[in-house]
């Protein structure tokens, strides 16, 4: 099965209206490629609060940030979690109007759009913070001029997934959107795991 | 005789300079496909292939500041330049290493530039802020960086490449490639059919210029930097572009435009039978068709 085949029976997989054999190679499929199963899972997410939550219902209080205080130390934990902060800079920002303005949103609830973002997320999380935890126990042993390109780049994937979470909390249905906050994320694992190798080989 | 003084001054500088040096060449038997490993943290490290089954090894380390390793034998190698005392400063140093040709390459460094030519094995290259160079035909390129250069200009089936601030510049791929940046700008040139691609980036531009398979893939991706996609004129794809907030601009001739509403901008070129997905939050995309000499012709 082909991506592009995965995500057109994505919604009948989820609501499991599909025939059993297309359902057992949807979960084959679905085993064996990441971006796929992380599509699988924003759609699970989706129909979820679809489902069972009304449409007014206000957001639920982020626990992860409460989460990551208790297993990682600062400094890094707070670079890390610093997308966070900016999420709420970036509610009404020129991208998400631009966004708004070239694709019409989905007429889902705003808390989809937060589930989305955190199935996706929750995936890239527990990494994101054992890497931080790790650079931030070798943290002493990298020249400043490393640690200073590490907090630079670092920066400007926070700032990318700061503003591809906003997209997202407006539009969770648009794959492309789910696409780019997972590549950010990815990216922000990404460099904490050369960054941790610098730390360790040199 | 007046006119003999410069010469001399620069004779005397030479000659110091030299004694401040310690060059050490050793040249032991290995293997075709020897395993290297290399830690040259400061200076410079080139590393050629010959074809010749014998590694020669010519380091060059400032006398009393630094001292050069070597050890294994046939099959694996180790070595590198380390400081004198355990916590000293490791000097800037120069190793030139000519190794078989398909050996497997590994090399690290901080600051210090690392060059493979004509290397044919497979290579895994990481620095800091150095610069990063390969030529050659070599099986499999691994490159990292977080912000020196890196520039590929080798026949690989399979490339790796990854940096952060450092730019990208890879010529003649084809085959499978990956190329991350965080903000450098990556260029990828192919010189034959691209089977499959990722290209991505978070601010730095991203261009490709050259052609993917009929049965090929290649993704593009940005957060806010343009997209350039140049294809040869022969090249049957269908590309699908989602620019969120940026232009998407065909100066390709003949390519057929689909816009449905909530869907990406699809081009159609020929057959379509190439699959190219493009997406960027804020950055603008351009298609353009190359001109017979590889050369991408803007409108």
């Amino acid at each position: 099965m082909t991506c592009d085949a995965f995500r057109d029976l994505i919604n009948g997989y989820v609501a499991g209206r599909l025939p059993a054999d297309q359902m057992e190679a949807m979960a084959r499929h679905a085993s064996a490629c990441d971006g796929c199963r992380d599509d699988m899972d924003a759609a699970v997410a989706l129909a979820g609060p679809l489902a069972t939550l009304p449409r007014d219902i206000a957001p639920e209080t982020d626990l992860w940030p409460g989460v990551a205080r208790r297993i990682v130390p600062a400094p890094w934990r707070q670079r890390v979690l610093a997308a966070a902060a900016v999420l709420l800079l970036m509610a009404g920002s020129s991208v998400t109007t631009a966004v708004l303005m070239r694709r019409p949103p989905s007429a889902v609830p705003s808390v989809a759009g937060a589930e989305v973002a955190q199935a996706i997320e929750a995936r890239y999380a527990p990494r994101t913070l054992e890497l931080a935890a790790v650079l931030d126990r070798e943290r002493k042993d990298l020249a400043p001029a490393t640690v200073a390109a590490i907090e630079r780049n670092l920066a400007v994937i926070d700032r990318a997934i700061a503003e591809s979470r906003a997209a997202l909390d407006k539009d969770p249905s648009d794959p492309d959107l789910r696409a780019l906050f997972r590549t950010s994320q990815a990216q922000r694992v990404a460099l904490l795991e050369q960054a941790t190798r610098i730390a360790r080989e040199l | 005789m007046r006119r003999a003084w410069p010469f001399l001054l620069l004779a005397m500088l030479g000659a110091s300079s030299l004694q401040a040096q310690e060059t050490v060449t050793r040249t032991v038997p290995a293997d075709g496909a020897a395993s290297i490993r290399v830690f040259n943290l400061v200076g410079t490290t080139r590393i050629v292939g010959w074809s010749s089954d014998s590694i020669r090894v010519t380091a060059t380390v400032p006398k009393g500041g630094g001292r050069f390793f070597m050890g294994g034998s046939v099959t694996a190698f180790k070595m590198g330049v380390e400081a004198k005392e355990q916590g000293a400063e490791i000097p800037p140093s120069t190793l030139e290493i000519r190794v078989p040709r398909l050996a497997r390459i590994w090399v690290k460094s901080a600051t210090a530039s690392i060059s493979v030519e004509n290397a044919g094995g497979e290579l895994d290259l990481a620095s800091v802020s150095g610069r990063i160079t390969v030529t050659g035909s070599p099986r499999v390129v691994m490159a990292e960086s977080m912000d020196g250069a890196i520039v590929i200009s080798a026949d690989a089936p399979v490339m790796r490449i990854k940096s952060a601030d450092g730019a990208i510049t890879v010529r003649h791929a084809g085959g499978d490639l990956t190329a991350s940046s965080v903000s450098g700008a990556i260029t990828v040139t192919s010189a034959r059919e691209l089977i499959s691609g990722r290209i991505e980036s978070v601010t730095g531009r991203v261009t490709f210029e050259g052609a993917v398979s009929a049965d090929g893939a290649l993704d593009l991706q940005t957060h806010e930097a343009p997209i350039t996609i140049a294809l040869p004129a022969t090249q049957n794809a269908t590309l699908d572009i989602t620019a969120f907030s940026g232009k998407v601009v065909s100066g390709f001739p003949g390519a057929r435009r689909t816009a449905t509403p909530g869907q990406p901008v699809r081009y159609t070129l020929g057959s379509g039978s190439a699959r190219i997905s493009v997406r960027s939050l804020k950055g603008g995309v351009r298609i353009q068709q190359l001109d017979v000499k590889g050369d991408s012709n803007a409108p």
